[in-house]
């Protein structure tokens, strides 16, 4: 892991360390989605790439996204899998006793649709204390993906939140101006510090955006808003936190 | 189809007024394929004992499976994670399920399953959050004893 870069921007783009465990995931994902539109095909990047062919907009998108968010969440385990795909940089970033979303949003950005997420940043709402994985099914490119700003630049742009009247809109075009395009590749998840400006352009490729995103966080790092019980659950603790956490039982049942 | 008491949490009542309470205790019901029969809150005295609802539990007509509760800070209004009264829940047979956090906990394996990340969540709260933030939100009554309180220590001070 490119730790200087990470301090640095507050952000780091980085290859899977288990490809196949990735593309299991996909491939199971594929198998979910391919059944709700009636695809006989076996390829899943075709499928996700040119799903905008089915021409599923609003409720009907919505409600078939919302199925497969709990596929993924609850039969997938995605959480899992992610991590176990990006272990030595996760553990490296959040610590050996670790706590994962309960919840894997699943977003499908088709062309030319305009319900993309505004200009914000994750934390506050969300612990500073997180880190966000943001995990592409296809490649990505130009206006296909999404735009971070750095740390230098997050700063600079909630400056100008601060104008009360144009505040938003002078904020908004300073991240689509200043923020920072990616390019990925499948395989490649960007990971962040969630107190990162961020945003979704309008999908102008002729090509559908599939991604994933979930959050990290240490066992007893502080919560923001969301609280641990109910957004987030154990996904590995280190030794010495079972044993001590065996001993609190203990004590905890006098 | 299982029957379920409905436990609301009477500390967080301005916050989360009992009707959205009901709602997610409901909401809950229904996920686990239940209903509930009986509503039932603590009194400010008792939220660190489960008094009321302890004794709810001791009527032994109470023909329920489980308890929902509207959170499980309900667990934490006694200074620490109650593990033992979740316990005791258990072992008396019933099951107990959080609506807010969405977490049920059927056995007690399940409930050393879930230990951590309970104990984590009480941990940090007590941890992080401003003492008076973790006391329940007093009703009017709860502030005339507070006043009271206050004037006989000012007039002892005096």
């Amino acid at each position: 892991m490119d730790r200087e870069f990470f301090l640095k921007n507050g952000y780091i783009i980085a290859p899977a360390e288990r490809i196949d465990v990735l593309e299991q995931l996909r491939d199971q994902i594929f198998e979910k989605a391919k059944k709700m539109v009636d695809y006989n095909g076996e390829d899943a990047t075709q499928f996700f790439n040119q799903f905008h062919h089915y021409e599923l907009t609003g409720t009907q998108l919505n409600d078939r996204r919302f199925e497969l968010y709990n596929d993924i969440s609850k039969n997938l385990n995605a959480g899992e899998l992610i991590y176990q795909a990006y272990e030595d940089l996760l553990t490296n970033l959040v610590g050996p006793d670790i706590l994962v979303q309960k919840g894997t949003n699943l977003v499908i950005q088709q062309p030319g649709d305009s319900n993309t997420s505004p200009v914000h940043r994750d934390s506050p709402l969300n612990s500073p204390f997180e880190v966000v994985g943001w995990v592409p099914l296809v490649d990505i490119y130009a206006t296909k993906g999404m735009y971070v700003l750095n740390l230098a630049k997050t700063d600079k742009a909630l400056e100008l939140l601060s104008d009360l009247d144009s505040g938003y809109e002078q904020f908004q075009k300073y991240t689509e101006k200043e923020g920072t395009r990616l390019e990925m590749k499948f395989g490649e998840a960007l990971f962040f510090w969630p107190g990162l400006v961020h945003g979704i352009p309008l999908n102008q490729e002729e090509e559908t955006r599939w991604s994933l995103n979930i959050r990290y966080k240490g066992l007893f790092s502080p919560v923001g808003s969301k609280g641990l019980g109910e957004f987030f659950q154990i996904l590995r603790l280190s030794p010495l936190a079972q044993v001590a956490l065996e001993h609190e039982k203990e004590e905890c049942s006098k | 189809m299982k029957s379920y008491y409905s436990c609301l949490d009477a500390g967080f009542v301005k916050y989360a007024p009992q009707s959205l309470q009901h709602l997610a205790n409901g909401e809950k019901a229904k996920k686990l394929s239940g209903k509930i029969i009986f509503y039932t809150a603590e009194d400010f005295k008792t939220l660190p004992s489960h008094g009321v609802i302890k004794a709810k539990m001791d009527e032994k007509q109470a023909n329920i499976d489980g308890i929902i509760f509207f959170t499980l800070r309900q667990f934490f209004y006694g200074g620490r994670f109650d593990y033992k009264f979740l316990k005791y829940v258990l072992d008396e047979g019933y099951e107990v399920h959080f609506a807010r956090e969405d977490i049920s906990v059927e056995n007690q394996q399940r409930l050393d399953e879930l230990f951590p990340i309970f104990y984590a969540t009480q941990f940090v709260i007590k941890r992080d959050e401003a003492e008076s933030s973790w006391d329940h939100i007093t009703g009017p009554y709860e502030r005339i004893d507070q006043e009271q309180i206050i004037s006989k220590e000012l007039h002892n001070v005096a």
